[in-house]
């Protein structure tokens, strides 16, 4: 599972909140939670009763999402243009109609999953992703251990990639 | 009013003997694309359009494709400079009919084109004589490979390549094959060939695409799903099934022969009377007529033509290529006694 916050890596907290009889769990990974003075404790169970800034952001996302969207807000389109041209507005579109576009898929091409190449910025992104990703667990073993010069160095390394990541986006 | 090098001869796509070229006309491979954060070009105004054609256009100039492309703007271009460029299939119907800032960019040598502001933000394509589909999906991955680092392309890591028709998404690929099927037209086998090939996931149309009859026995065939297979697998489909339907026509055109030999032959030799001698030629019939000529041809009843002087005479005898052989505009019928005119001199009895 995916951290519900950032939507960017691993989520290894969960938090459990109650506001005003409602009951809420959000998944985190150990930065967001760090982020909003959560502890960090992996696989760590935390009641925590008084922060609705880490329960904002989902809790409206699912609620924007129930609704169903009436047109898109980029471009104009709405569903009954769709149905009527068989044509988008623009890419937010596939985003804004995904389950309609999805049935037509599903009606028309047989599927809903693309298999084919990918834009180059795509690949280079999925193997910074990879070595992000491999870095993290390297660096958690390194604290495991109670290596912490070996932690730091890679603490410095990770800021480095993150950093250059972001400045090819 | 139209530059020489527009119409003096077909391009290399058209006048070359490619493989199977007893049946197969030409492939064509295209990719469609987009560019991330504009709205499709239906949607986008003529500014907009202009802001983001001279984008493409300098993503194309800075990229390998440079050498040898040639870059028009299709809303200046008069009407009949664009049915040119339809007729020998450089762009699509909607490039040619439609309103507002758009382009095409093409190389002769390399036998590509990019359309800009069509139904996408580009249309990649590329054009081969014959049957040669895996040679035409490699240069029309190269094309987008060169593009791919210099524009960034409208995408979802679901759905692939997001397109302005759902139909198109994903790979935005489709391989199109050209074929002359005339023994299996007469002989009526074109509803088992529709069947065999909708159960791979391939169509049928007429040579101008969609609704188009299949005039002069020329068929258009491609695949229709888009999604889901990785563009290797949609080749493969493609290249299995039109081998099958080539050595079917092949065995239906000796079947023909075997069994009415003299019939064949005097079909065949009438369309040759009627190109030599009719002071009046249609486009439609004069594409029956060629149809039957370039039957002949395949069984070598008429040794002394070549199929390379038949792809050039079905895209010259079009409508505006026979307007730009004559250098002057001609309405339907003055271009049908000019085609008749310029047949016969083709057809002159000493060059065959
Ligand atoms: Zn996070
Ligand atoms: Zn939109």
């Amino acid at each position: 599972m995916m951290c519900q916050m950032c939507q960017n890596s691993e989520a290894t907290v969960l938090v459990k909140q109650i506001i005003a009889g409602h009951k809420d769990e959000i998944h985190l990974c150990a930065p967001c939670a760090a982020e909003r003075g959560l502890a960090i404790a992996p696989a760590l169970i935390l009641q925590h009763s008084s922060t609705p800034v880490a329960s904002e952001t989902p809790t409206k996302k699912r609620r924007r999402r129930a609704s169903a969207p009436q047109s898109c807000k980029s471009c104009g389109s709405t569903l009954a243009m769709l149905k009527e041209t068989g044509r988008l507005g623009c890419p937010e579109d596939y985003v804004i109609f995904e389950k309609e576009i999805l049935n037509l898929l599903l009606r028309a091409q047989g599927c809903t999953e693309h298999r084919g190449r990918q834009p180059a910025r795509m690949a280079a992104r999925q193997a910074h992703e990879r070595r992000v990703a491999s870095m993290r667990t390297d660096l958690s073993q390194a604290i495991a251990q109670q290596d912490y010069e070996r932690a730091a160095t890679l603490r410095d390394m990770l800021h480095c990639l993150e950093a250059g990541e972001q400045g090819h986006a | 009013m139209l530059e020489p090098e527009a119409y003096n001869g077909p391009d290399a796509w058209t006048r070359g003997n490619g493989p199977e070229a007893d049946v197969v006309l030409s492939t064509r491979v295209r990719l469609a694309r987009n560019v991330a954060d504009f709205h499709f070009p239906s949607r986008l105004d003529d500014e907009t359009r202009a802001r983001l054609q001279t984008r493409i256009v300098t993503a194309i100039n800075d990229s390998k494709l440079a050498d040898d492309v040639r870059h028009e703007e299709l809303q200046d271009a008069d009407a009949l400079h664009r049915q040119l460029l339809w007729e020998r299939n450089l762009i699509s119907r909607e490039a040619m009919q439609g309103k507002g800032v758009r382009g095409v960019s093409w190389s002769a040598q390399k036998q590509f084109s990019i359309m800009t502001n069509e139904e996408d933000h580009l249309r990649i394509q590329t054009l081969r004589a014959g049957f040669a589909p895996a040679e035409a999906l490699a240069c029309a991955l190269e094309v987008d490979t060169q593009l791919d680092t210099r524009i960034e392309y409208a995408w979802s890591a679901k759905l692939g390549y997001l397109t302005a028709c759902p139909t198109n998404v994903g790979t935005g690929l489709r391989i199109s094959v050209m074929l002359h099927v005339p023994a299996l037209v007469q002989t009526r086998q074109m509803d088992k060939v529709n069947k065999a090939t909708a159960e791979v996931g391939l169509t049928v149309r007429g040579q101008h695409g969609e609704g188009s009859k299949a005039l002069g026995d020329v068929i258009q065939i491609s695949n229709q799903r888009t999604l889901g297979s990785t563009e290797p697998e949609l080749l493969e489909v493609v290249l299995a099934m039109l081998l099958k339907i080539v050595e079917y026509e092949r065995v239906m055109r000796e079947k023909l022969l075997a069994d009415s030999k003299t019939a064949v032959e005097d079909r065949i030799w009438r369309s040759v009377g009627t190109l030599r001698h009719a002071r009046r030629l249609p486009h439609e019939e004069t594409l029956g007529l060629l149809s039957a000529v370039r039957l002949g041809i395949t069984m070598k009843l008429l040794p002394t033509m070549g199929l390379d002087d038949m792809n050039e005479m079905l895209v010259l005898s079009q409508p505006a290529h026979l307007q730009a052989l004559f250098g002057k505009a001609m309405d339907a019928g003055d271009r049908d006694i000019a085609r008749a005119t310029w047949m016969r001199d083709r057809f002159k009895p000493e060059s065959n």
